[in-house]
């Protein structure tokens, strides 16, 4: 296991989860015409003000993917692009045991 | 590749179910607990403006709905949404209650429409700008006594979730005595398309943060997307789910004339959790001369009938399907037919099935206390576009063996339309 993965915290989730959301992010961003540099660990999620569509659509992609719920309530409390890796990373891990 | 490739972390994967579809039905306690939850500090009074505060401005309330649903559907919007002095009569007496939702400066400029005294002072085809909507509508002439309906929602603004809002609304209504006993929503599911905003998010609201069960599938039509027929979901929220569970237990077991319509129902009812699924095939035909139909409702825009339903009621009149005049079997885009679960209705449902109908969702005990179903036919040769989870692999094994079940019907239907039926 590497440090990365050892060290994952919400805030510092493991790279292959921060992978999929950038890959998410990015996907929304380029179909916003809004710039890559806004994709940060420490975005504010609502700074990027996207679409609740989009947003909904990207949150369906990564339960399929991963099979795991992600509920509403679980999003309440995700303020950075980080918490949103690192809350995929919880249900993932907790789905997993 | 597809959107979901982009995200596959690799390596076997343990086996877990999530559903994308039916969650199970939720005890009023936890659901009260969860809503709260997610209500939190979500929902404040400058991003939300209740039914109760829409009732006070009737008309600016109608105009804003048909306003924003306009740019959202364009035509394409119920039709009786455009008819504001109708609207606003029903808002008055609480038939239909509006509410909305948005950004606070977009509330706010609602706020002032509602609180101006003339209506010749303020430029109304205006109102609505970047806001939410959606309704909570009488639908007993639909779906039976005690039947609600939660429709005719759109947002025209990208930033504003209808999560909160729809959970305030609910939360409020269901929690009253005299309050809706279940609230039916027919749910786009759709993908996104080029022209018209996808299904995709109001549909998750509905599995993840409202929780309705899935009932079945309602055929639907959107004149954005000429010649395209959608396949929604049917789904139910309902005022006290132990209620409906000690009726279920109490009802007699649903029947049906086919066995494929029999297992559809097993699972939903299995999904769902609302009961135990025991429908069964009767092959006893009782005759279905004693059931009568009235055709109560008709939904559609201009003059175009989108929607007819039948509603066996003998207590109404009315006439068996059969001596229906032929005029109206014609011209909509879908009849729907709703009758009880009841060994009356057997002969009907064979009588349906040979003309292209199918066994499209359920509808649990009320009073009377017997399981209700519905049976529809698209009647306009239409290509169907099938809900978004169709096009993707489902994780749950039952949600997928669902899945297999609405694309059968679909296909059915399609075969059936092509043969020239229509």
């Amino acid at each position: 296991m590497s440090e990365a993965e050892t060290c994952a915290t919400s805030s510092n989730p493991r790279p292959v989860y921060w992978d999929l959301v950038e890959k998410g992010i990015a996907r929304l961003l380029r179909q916003k015409d809004l710039p890559p540099a806004l994709l940060t660990p420490e975005t504010v999620f609502v700074s990027l003000k996207l679409d609740s569509l989009d947003v909904a659509e990207m949150l369906v992609d990564f339960e399929l993917s991963l099979e795991i719920e992600i509920g509403a309530e679980d999003m309440a409390g995700v303020t950075k692009l980080s918490d949103l890796a690192g809350l995929i990373q919880r249900l993932d891990t907790s789905a997993n045991v | 590749m597809t959107a979901t490739d982009d995200f596959d972390l690799g390596g076997d994967r343990p086996s877990r179910s999530p559903r994308f579809i039916a969650p199970e039905i939720e005890p009023a306690p936890s659901r009260r607990a969860r809503w709260r939850g997610l209500l939190g500090s979500s929902l404040t009074p400058d991003s939300f403006i209740s039914a109760e505060e829409s009732a006070r401005a009737p008309m600016i309330a109608a105009y804003a709905r048909r306003n924003i649903l306009t740019e959202v559907y364009g035509r394409d919007i119920h039709g009786d949404v455009i008819d504001i002095d109708a609207v606003a009569q029903r808002v008055s007496s609480r038939r239909e209650r509006i509410f909305f939702w948005g950004e606070p400066s977009s509330v706010a400029a609602l706020r002032a429409a509602f609180s101006t005294a003339r209506y010749g002072s303020i430029d109304l085809s205006a109102i609505g700008h970047e806001a939410g909507t959606a309704t909570l509508a009488l639908a007993s002439d639909f779906f039976g006594d005690g039947a609600w309906e939660l429709s005719r929602t759109g947002s025209t603004s990208a930033k504003a979730d209808a999560t909160a809002a729809h959970i305030a609304m609910l939360h409020e209504y269901l929690e009253r005595d005299c309050g809706p006993e279940i609230v039916f929503a027919i749910t786009r599911t759709e993908a996104r398309h080029a022209s018209v905003p996808g299904g995709i998010a109001i549909h998750r609201l509905h599995v993840r943060a409202l929780r309705s069960i899935f009932l079945g599938v309602w055929p639907s039509w959107l004149e954005l997307l000429p010649g395209e027929m959608q396949l929604y979901d049917f789904r139910a929220i309902f005022r006290d789910p132990e209620a409906v569970l000690e009726r279920v237990r109490r009802a007699p077991t649903p029947v049906f004339a086919s066995a494929d319509a029999a297992e559809f129902a097993n699972a939903v009812i299995a999904l769902s959790n609302i009961g135990v699924p025991q429908a069964k095939v009767w092959r006893q035909g009782h005759g279905g001369g004693g059931l009568k139909f009235t055709a109560r409702c008709v939904r559609g825009f201009g003059d175009w009938v989108k929607q007819r339903i039948y509603i066996s009621s003998k207590a109404h009149g009315g006439c068996p399907l059969d001596a229906m005049p032929s005029e109206h079997w014609d011209g909509s885009s879908c009849i729907t037919v709703r009758m009880p679960l009841v060994a009356e209705s057997v002969s009907v449902q064979d009588w349906l099935e040979r003309k292209g109908f199918r066994f499209c969702a359920l509808d649990p005990p009320r009073d009377p206390a017997s399981w209700f179903g519905y049976w529809c036919r698209p009647c306009a040769k239409m290509n169907f576009s099938p809900p978004y989870y169709l096009l993707r692999a489902l994780p749950s094994m039952e949600e997928a063996a669902l899945a297999r079940t609405i694309s059968k019907i679909m296909t059915e239907w399609t075969n059936w339309s092509r043969a020239g039926h229509v």
